[in-house]
């Protein structure tokens, strides 16, 4: 596993490698959506496949930019796997962005969400 | 400053101009639906057309009386399926026909907008009024899809100055005999913006919430706060996550392309949560900020976008060198979990 996200704002959100898997926990907002999005670039340009976004607890239009910022990184041909938090999946799906081309967009179920917290 | 276009100028273009047809059919009795709405789809259905029919349980009782067994050829939704957030509904429709148009089909939709179900009299906003500003975006928006849509305004329901609008925001308009009628439309910007220049209702005296922030450090407490706020007041968890959501868009962007400080006000007016953020940019925002679905690249604003999807109503205005961006949230509206 690799060394936790330290960054300026360490604090809204942790991102870890974990094998192919890079797990993204807290909030993306726009005071860390450019670290968010660099991270997020490296570890897909590194080989990462599979996005954990299911404990990301705020994501709004920063969230949706990092996002897209960082899967641009994608080596051709490589299809990525997106494993999302309510609060993630809907904004993506507001935003129209559940068909985007090279990447798999999977709601969380029910078994796997946590207790509702988000928002705080 | 933006100016109104001259006086209507109507013009009987029978039949089908080449315009695209975004149309307002005003009823007033159970006469105007069979004089005016039934030879349209008895047009309709002689050419085979497809044809999707949203309307009160009221007209479809009188449209399946005159069809008889024809009225299966109709396609038939429910409107609450379509009529949820104002911005729901509008992004409801534009998928739809994009859609549509996607697979080759041209489907003539005929709608009755239902937005007085379940709101409290009370309520803050004239939604009717505010969802006009999205019928007028749609002539822009819907017309690439090539799918024509008639809207059913019921005047026994709405005001003489709702009925007038939809007059003027509609490209057409069908009277008697099914037939349809150019309008010289008001321009989409020039309603918009027209729209902004109305000052806010006055804020109460109190309100549950007043924060004020100097930089986006304080965005994570505004959600904080607004957060638990909205729980207090027995919101769900996921309703309270849109509101949050929507909030924090507007709060952003008031930073980021407003000025701070940023004042976020809360309070409750009878069943809806109303937030108002106050940035001193003093610059009037443009008017169609959060109207047009964002497209694909990582670039595009989407913070408008989201906030005007996630709340019922939003209204906006610029005066004494502060931007205002007020945020409706009606209790059954925010609850009802959108389809798309």
């Amino acid at each position: 596993m690799a060394e936790p996200f330290h960054a300026q704002h360490a604090d809204l959100c942790t991102i870890r490698q974990d094998g192919p898997v890079l797990r993204l926990i807290g909030d993306i907002e726009q005071a860390n959506w450019r670290e968010v999005a660099d991270r997020i670039a490296a570890e897909v340009g590194a080989g990462a496949t599979r996005l954990d976004l299911t404990q990301v607890r705020f994501f709004g239009a920063a969230g949706v930019r990092a996002l897209m910022k960082g899967c641009e990184a994608r080596p051709s041909g490589v299809t990525l796997q997106l494993s999302c938090a309510p609060v993630v999946f809907r904004a993506l799906q507001i935003c129209g962005l559940l068909t985007m081309g090279g990447l798999v967009v999977e709601a969380q179920t029910d078994e796997q969400a946590p207790p509702p917290e988000a928002g705080r | 400053m933006t100016t109104w276009p001259d006086p209507q100028d109507k013009e009987i273009v029978e039949p089908l101009d080449h315009a695209y047809e975004h149309a307002a059919l005003i009823i007033d009795s159970d006469g105007a639906v069979r004089a005016r709405l039934v030879p349209v789809l008895n047009d309709l259905v002689a050419r085979g057309a497809g044809i999707l029919m949203i309307v009160s349980a009221k007209v479809e009782l009188l449209v399946r009386t005159e069809f008889g067994a024809l009225s299966d050829q109709l396609e038939w939704r429910e409107p609450s399926s379509f009529y949820q957030r104002l911005g729901f509904a509008y992004e409801e429709f534009r998928r739809y026909t994009a859609e549509q148009y996607a697979q080759g089909r041209r489907v003539h939709i005929v709608a009755e907008p239902d937005i007085t179900t379940d709101i409290d009299p009370s309520s803050p906003v004239d939604r009717a009024a505010e969802y006009l500003s999205y019928e007028v975006v749609y002539n822009d928006i819907i017309a690439p899809y090539d799918c024509p849509l008639t809207c059913i305004w019921d005047a026994r329901r709405h005001s003489t100055l709702i009925i007038e609008n939809v007059r003027q925001l509609h490209s057409h308009e069908i009277i008697d005999g099914g037939k349809l009628v150019s309008v010289q439309h008001v321009p989409a910007l020039d309603y918009l913006a027209r729209r902004n220049e109305i000052p806010l209702p006055p804020l109460p005296g109190d309100t549950d919430l007043d924060l004020t922030m100097s930089g986006l450090g304080g965005v994570t407490s505004v959600r904080t706060a607004v957060w638990s706020w909205a729980l207090r007041q027995s919101f769900s968890d996921a309703a309270a996550i849109d509101i949050v959501i929507a909030v924090a868009e507007v709060v952003t962007n008031g930073i980021v392309h407003g000025a701070v400080p940023v004042r976020v006000r809360a309070w409750r007016h009878a069943n809806t949560l109303v937030v108002q953020v106050d940035d001193a940019g003093g610059r009037p925002l443009p008017p169609i900020a959060g109207y047009l679905a964002p497209d694909r690249h990582p670039d595009t604003g989407r913070g408008m976008w989201l906030a005007r999807q996630l709340s019922d109503v939003v209204k906006v205005h610029t005066g004494g060198g502060i931007t205002s961006v007020r945020l409706h949230f009606p209790y059954d509206v925010t609850h009802h979990i959108p389809v798309y």
